[in-house]
């Protein structure tokens, strides 16, 4: 019973760590803002607070959770503690969607469509794509290890694809492509974020109802299935929520580098434990913490430079990768 | 319980065809075979974990291919050679996942299915092991823990592929006694394959062998009275001094005395079996039994195989 008291009260602090985190984020950035100004419509610090910061914070918020438990659902659908939604080529495939969608209007003029649900819905399917591949060879492919050296080949795969677009497209649409793959969190305005919301969170909903066969998958499909699960729906219903949590987000954003595939081992480490009911809103609360520890660190250089999102959750998930590995002798 | 009717099971290839076994409740099966003789295909065909090629699987009268996964759940758990590969997982926390086809959508746990998983790891004598880290703990408290797990599931049918690989003697022996008393206490039906022959011979209430792609049955004394051991295994097997001591379970107390008379190796083999089946055998006791080539005589009835006398006393004479 010490270790339910423990789990409490780590999900507390978690929780302060969170409102603190999200505080932090609204009033740490390369303009100085005291919150006081908040209450004063008129000002110019209201319109920073109010039209960027805030959605910002509540997107690094909505996307280091989800792509978090994304995460989470490839490292125990794989059975394979290196997956994650960067690792295994999605955001790749989401970059390959997005790359079509910005780039390809120059080589295939009647794909051109200049709207923000084509930029969506060509990351989540690009996504979904290098998924149902993994999940093909997944069937091959009874080796953990191998299956994600497949998972790297498809996303360089996807690189390359993207290169030869970069290629042939033209400097406007080039940049416009460069930008969003540097990643950011500032690019979702109250407008995106009607869909971003909902998105996020039907997806984690979705995650809910995943939980109790999750668990029952640590131990195996063979277990899983002799436990009364049909291993093949489960797989769809994963499928469904990393294209919808790291797709999704991956669109709006850009790819954000390792948090997905490092956050699930900081839940498991911090609360000791694989249930699923447990690693699922720890991850929720970690991703969520990280990134917006990420965006903070984001505004660091002076003179109002700010470093691209993807380069320093990068900077910050590789060593905890390594870390894992290090610590993990088997 | 369970029965098959006419069924093949293997993988690209036939491996055992025609069977038409069943599985009794509360029996306890030890399935025997070579190694890639098809054991484990059998123990996975059984349960709708692998497609048959051909027949059919009745539990409790229904076809097992017109039942949903979720039912067959409530019929079998298994414990399988599959390792498992999780870092974070205490005994509590796998037994628990034993629960799932009786908790609700969230997999929550009511405090009657605590008190099962409580109950369960007890049993397997695991309990100031509840916190301890799966992965942590030996290859016999791994097995204690998986069966702990299939307990907690609480089906009728439990089936087991090789619980003693990888395990030292004296864990072997302790292994089989738990389930062979889990058997008798819960009244639950287990099959169990595995490669300790003499084990075997002594806990099981019947033998499934599988030798040359062919399922032979039988109590343990009746497959030595019928000789199949020498005729597949193209070796001397047979019940010695040596061997009944070396590996001897602890039986329950015996209560009805038994007389066997007759020739010296089938009366030696029906004694066995009454023992291992809880009866007494003294030299006077008002019940005979008489033991001549491979035919037995009790009550001035004549029967051809142990099973059957077993089946007569037990159902005439056990208190």
């Amino acid at each position: 019973m010490t270790k339910n008291k423990r789990n409490i009260l780590v999900f507390f602090v978690l929780l302060v760590l969170w409102a603190g985190s999200f505080l932090g984020d609204i009033c740490f950035g390369s303009v100085h803002v005291a919150l006081s100004e908040w209450s004063n419509p008129n000002s110019l610090y209201h319109d920073i607070l109010y039209d960027f910061r805030l959605p910002k914070a509540i997107t690094a918020v909505l996307v280091g959770a989800a792509i978090s438990v994304s995460g989470l659902l490839m490292q125990t659908m794989f059975h394979n503690p290196l997956a994650g939604p960067y690792v295994l080529g999605i955001s790749s495939g989401a970059s390959l969607g997005v790359a079509l969608f910005l780039l390809g209007s120059s080589v295939f003029p009647f794909l051109f469509l200049n709207d923000s649900l084509g930029l969506i819905l060509s990351a989540t399917i690009g996504a979904v794509c290098v998924l149902l591949l993994i999940m093909l060879f997944s069937l091959r492919l009874k080796q953990a290890a191998s299956l994600l050296i497949v998972g790297i080949m498809l996303g360089q795969l996807a690189g390359a694809l993207v290169t030869i677009l970069q290629n042939h497209s033209n400097p406007d649409s080039l940049k416009l492509f460069i930008v969003w793959s540097f990643g950011s969190l500032s690019a979702v305005s109250w407008t995106y974020m009607q869909v971003l919301l909902p998105l996020v969170l039907v997806g984690l909903l979705l995650v809910v109802f995943l939980l109790k066969p999750l668990n029952a998958l640590l131990l195996g499909e063979k277990y899983a299935k002799s436990l009364g699960f049909s291993i093949r729906k489960i797989h769809i219903i994963i499928i469904i929520c990393v294209a919808i949590l790291a797709g999704g987000t991956t669109a709006f954003t850009g790819p954000i580098a390792f948090i997905g595939m490092a956050v699930p081992h900081i839940a498991r480490r911090l609360f000791n434990s694989d249930n699923h009911l447990i690693t699922f809103p720890a991850s929720i609360l970690c991703g969520a913490i990280l990134l917006l520890w990420c965006d903070m660190a984001c505004q660091l250089p002076p003179n109002g430079h700010v470093l691209p999102i993807n380069a320093v959750s990068a900077l910050v998930g590789t060593p905890i990768i390594i870390w894992i590995i290090i610590k993990r002798k088997r | 319980m369970l029965k098959t009717e006419d069924l093949s099971i293997g993988y690209d290839h036939c491996l055992l065809e025609h069977l038409n076994v069943q599985v009794r409740a509360g029996e306890f099966i030890c399935l025997i075979g070579l190694n890639g003789s098809g054991k484990s295909t059998l123990l996975h065909s059984l349960c709708g974990l692998q497609k048959t090629l051909s027949g059919n699987i009745y539990i409790d009268g229904k076809n097992i291919d017109s039942l949903k996964q979720e039912a067959v759940a409530k019929y079998f758990s298994l414990v399988l050679t599959d390792s498992i590969q999780v870092d974070n997982l205490s005994v509590f926390d796998l037994v628990s996942i034993g629960r799932c086809p009786h908790t609700n959508w969230l997999g929550y746990l009511t405090p009657k299915d605590k008190r099962i998983v409580y109950q369960a790891i007890e049993q397997v004598g695991l309990a100031s092991k509840l916190n301890t880290n799966f992965n942590s703990m030996s290859d016999g408290e791994k097995q204690r823990a998986l069966i702990a797990k299939v307990l907690a599931q609480d089906t009728p049918i439990v089936l087991l592929d090789e619980p003693t690989a990888y395990l030292d003697v004296l864990n072997r022996i302790h292994i089989m006694q738990l389930l062979k008393n889990l058997s008798k206490q819960m009244n639950k039906s287990f099959v169990i394959s595995t490669h300790e022959l003499d084990l075997a011979m002594q806990v099981a209430d019947t033998i499934w062998l599988i030798a040359d792609n062919q399922l032979y049955v039988g109590t343990p004394e009746d497959l030595l009275l019928q000789n199949i051991f020498q005729q597949v295994f193209k070796i001397e097997c047979d019940y010695s001094e040596e061997t009944s001591v070396l590996f001897h379970l602890p039986q329950d107390t015996p209560k009805v005395p038994i007389a066997v008379y007759g020739d010296d190796r089938s009366s030696r083999l029906m004694q066995k079996a009454l023992e291992r089946k809880g009866f007494r055998v003294t030299e006077n006791a008002s019940i005979c039994i008489w033991a001549k080539g491979k035919t037995f005589e009790i009550d001035g009835k004549i029967f051809t195989t142990i099973a059957d006398v077993l089946n007569y006393v037990a159902a005439n004479y056990s208190d």
